[in-house]
């Protein structure tokens, strides 16, 4: 079920009243609780089931090995065996995962390094809508139980519910255990300013998916189908499209993912903050889908060292780490080159100890051009990643870097390119005006009149600008 | 809860009553718009009451452009309208003639425009936006189903505008008097074309090798046998009537097939065909503004012509 379909703006509203008129029964609070929870299970498995329903016993299976690797971890003697369950628990979700995400790209290579034919024996398998973020949120659980951060849980329905939680659970944001599963083994209340923040989230959610997401898609997607017979600007300008693109689409995702969740009483992390106001590729790194991140930061990068270490270590800890990043977004040697890009790009900052130079929110208009300059790196990197083969983001570089970069880019039509602009225009505006609060339309300050005026502003936005709608991009991975 | 409940409600209301009165101001607005890409008769005229005619033309831009109600009117001394629709083949020819007819008197003689893109439902670009205001009409909704409306179109609040800013702006602007375009200047749905030849769309259609498309499809051939069983019990006279198109291109077509259908139904239902393929003159550019369509000056051949042999074959009989 996607978020910008008529089905879940009637799904979310009904799962809402079942789920609070549970919480307002008069019955004990323990069951209550249970039966809240169990029902956040119910209507996850009916959201992730309207794509597919086969791949529930993914999930269900992935979420009862992980549960019981938990209390195994607890359960242990000695070290050793906690350590045993906790890496058996992290091989067999991996497992899963290379077998339905990497199996068939680890076995092509291969043939094609030897000279095998390897058609018989490629599996030619679905990938599963979101079995990379479960998967890492099921392993963070088992490895923060093995290091005690957390307690292991009992309560199966509750880690269920962890795992399968519908506005996380096909594209993230990323839950750590110790941030989402003691919401769901304590009694919830309904916060009504949160509830109406969380509506503000998702309708700006719907604006950057629908509105400008999906414009910049009816861009991209016809020049990147052509690109061969492309000039230089006009390429150029879909990469550039692209960055907006894929920024509207996935944090436009999370959006509307976190405020669903407020409804429920249930605070998500946030997965982005401003990501393209950065003023350099460490602190891109920091606002840009920082659920991933700071998983690899905290369950890789550390654990292997950090940058509390020889300078050579630091080299290869930043490149494992990158090029892990890259590799989770799907089997394709782009993203490997994307990740290889953005870790080359970070190097020098950590080596010369500049990666934690800008921290904070405290960006101004003079920081503008070292924004641009990020900016167009982060463009030169999604370059990599949206071509379908090396070969390919080779050809486009060439296509760009040529005398036709001069010319005025190609446009089907006045009415299909004037919106663009526009929008664009509006998501800047807004996250530079927002970019100290939480989300963009945190506008809880703002007058009564103003902020419906807002609010109707930006439906007006939806209704007159709306594209015809295209898939998440991260839903494949 | 509760007070989240009421302010979501509110919100809802505020919303729908919005979306409701923006949809009635750009409804009303592009209904008083008459500039159509597609065709002269504005879906307006055809619900208005007024065009009753004794002859009608329909078809799709072949029609539109060759037919001149003005000439035609002046041979037969009948009032005459066209009601053609450019690009689009039989199936929407077919529902604008019911909007027609539902709205006015029946027309003693009926010409339909037969070619080889004619025998089929629906073609690409569609102008389904012409149809946008009128959704609140229950024939509109009937027959606008097939061609994937659904629904959420026709029920839903602003729905069927999404993302067509263009229109949205365009019936607001007219809604309050300021017409985006001039106009249009036409007699009795007749497209005026009055230019000289083009022969891009030769070259073109020469160059992508369309000419041997298939050209029907058994959905349009049954509707149209439906429809003239129809006309039949009405009693209403039908013509099959062939338009002058530019030999160069015509002696490039096959449309034997196509042909052989329209002679079926013809025998079946006494309707005689009126071939214009091959006129003298249509070896002569001059007379079209591309291979496909006449201009002014052809018109004006071509409508005579047809107007004296309606007469002199008697096609109408009351």
């Amino acid at each position: 079920m996607l978020f910008n379909s008529i089905e879940f703006f009637l799904f979310l509203p009904i799962v809402f009243i079942v789920y609070w008129a549970i919480g307002y029964a008069h019955w004990g609070d323990r069951l209550k609780l249970r039966l809240q929870n169990a029902f956040v299970v119910l209507a996850s498995y009916v959201f992730y089931g309207w794509w597919d329903w086969r791949f529930l016993i993914l999930i269900a299976f992935t979420s009862f090995c992980s549960w019981s690797s938990g209390l195994l971890i607890a359960q242990s003697s000695t070290p050793k065996a906690a350590k045993a369950w906790t890496t058996a628990n992290i091989i067999l979700n991996l497992a899963i995962l290379a077998v339905f995400k990497y199996y068939d790209f680890f076995v092509r290579e291969f043939g094609q390094l030897f000279g095998i034919s390897t058609d018989s024996i490629l599996l030619r398998i679905i990938l599963p809508v979101g079995i990379s973020f479960y998967t890492f949120q099921a392993l963070s659980y088992s490895i923060d139980v093995y290091r005690k951060k957390i307690a292991p849980t009992r309560d199966i329905i509750a880690f269920f519910a962890y795992v399968a939680f519908f506005p996380q659970l096909v594209a993230g944001p990323i839950e750590r255990a110790t941030n989402l599963l003691p919401q769901f083994l304590d009694n919830r209340k309904f916060n009504y300013d949160q509830a109406v923040d969380g509506m503000r989230q998702i309708l700006w959610g719907l604006f950057k998916k629908i509105v400008v997401a999906d414009n910049c898609a009816t861009y991209v997607n016809q020049v990147w189908a052509t690109y061969d017979t492309q000039t230089g600007s006009t390429l150029l300008l879909a990469a550039i499209l692209f960055a907006f693109q894929i920024y509207g689409d996935f944090s436009g995702y999370s959006d509307i993912a976190i405020g669903t969740a407020k409804l429920f009483g249930i605070k998500l992390m946030r997965n982005f903050n401003n990501p393209y106001f950065s003023r350099d590729i460490a602190e891109f790194w920091r606002r840009w889908h920082i659920s991933l991140t700071s998983w690899f930061r905290d369950y890789v990068y550390i654990p292997i060292g950090g940058s509390r270490v020889g300078k050579w270590r630091i080299v290869r800890n930043t490149f494992v780490i990158f090029l892990l990043s890259g590799f989770w977004h799907g089997a394709n040697w782009t993203f490997i080159a994307w990740g290889a890009f953005h870790a080359l790009l970070f190097l020098p900052l950590i080596l010369l100890g500049k990666n934690r130079k800008y921290t904070g929110n405290d960006v101004t208009w003079r920081d503008i051009p070292k924004m641009l300059i990020t900016f167009c790196l982060v463009v030169i990197g999604w370059i990599i990643f949206r071509a379908e083969t090396i070969s390919q983001t080779w050809e486009i570089f060439c296509g760009i870097c040529n005398a036709s970069i001069l010319s005025i880019p190609w446009y089907e039509s006045a009415k299909a390119i004037l919106p663009i602009p526009f929008v664009l225009a509006h998501i800047i505006i807004f996250e530079w005006l927002n970019r100290d609060k939480q989300h963009d339309l945190a506008i809880e300050s703002l007058p009564p009149l103003a902020r419906w005026g807002i609010y109707m502003y930006i439906g007006l936005l939806i209704i007159a600008f709306g594209a015809q709608p295209e898939t998440f991009i991260y839903f494949q991975f | 809860m509760k007070r989240f409940i009421r302010t979501c409600l509110q919100f809802a209301l505020v919303a729908v009553v919005g979306a409701i009165l923006l949809q009635r101001a750009v409804d009303y607005g592009l209904k008083k718009m008459t500039n159509h890409s597609s065709t002269q008769t504005s879906i307006a005229q055809l619900l208005s009451d007024t065009l009753n005619a004794d002859i009608l033309i329909m078809g799709n831009s072949r029609a539109l452009c060759s037919y001149s109600p003005a000439i035609m009117e002046k041979e037969t001394g009948m009032r005459t309208w066209n009601i053609g629709v450019s690009g689009q083949p039989f199936g929407i020819s077919y529902f604008r003639y019911q909007l027609y007819a539902q709205h006015n008197r029946l027309p003693k003689l009926l010409i339909i425009n037969i070619d080889n893109n004619e025998l089929e439902m629906i073609a690409n670009g569609f102008g389904r936006e012409e149809y946008y205001p009128y959704f609140s009409d229950s024939t509109v909704r009937s027959y606008l189903g097939i061609y994937g409306f659904t629904w959420k179109d026709f029920y839903i609040p602003m729905y069927k505008y999404f993302g067509d800013y263009k229109l949205i702006g365009y019936g607001l602007m007219s809604s309050v008097g300021f017409y985006p375009f001039p106009p249009q200047q036409h007699y009795h749905g007749f497209y005026n074309c009055d230019l000289s030849f083009d022969g891009e769309t030769l070259r073109n259609v020469i160059r992508d090798n369309k000419l041997d498309s298939a050209c029907y499809e058994e959905k349009a051939i049954l509707l149209l046998d439906q429809f003239l069983e129809e006309l039949n019990r009405q009693r209403v006279e039908v013509i099959f009537c062939y338009a002058p198109q530019y030999q160069e291109l015509y002696q490039r077509l096959q449309l034997s097939d196509c042909m052989n259908v329209y002679r079926q139904l013809g025998e079946q239902y006494n309707i005689p065909i009126l071939d214009y393929s091959s006129v003298f003159w249509a070896n002569d550019s001059s007379y079209f503004y591309n291979a496909n369509h006449v201009n002014l000056l052809g018109s004006e051949l071509f409508s005579t012509q047809l107007a004296h042999d309606i007469d002199s074959l008697g096609c109408i009989k009351n």
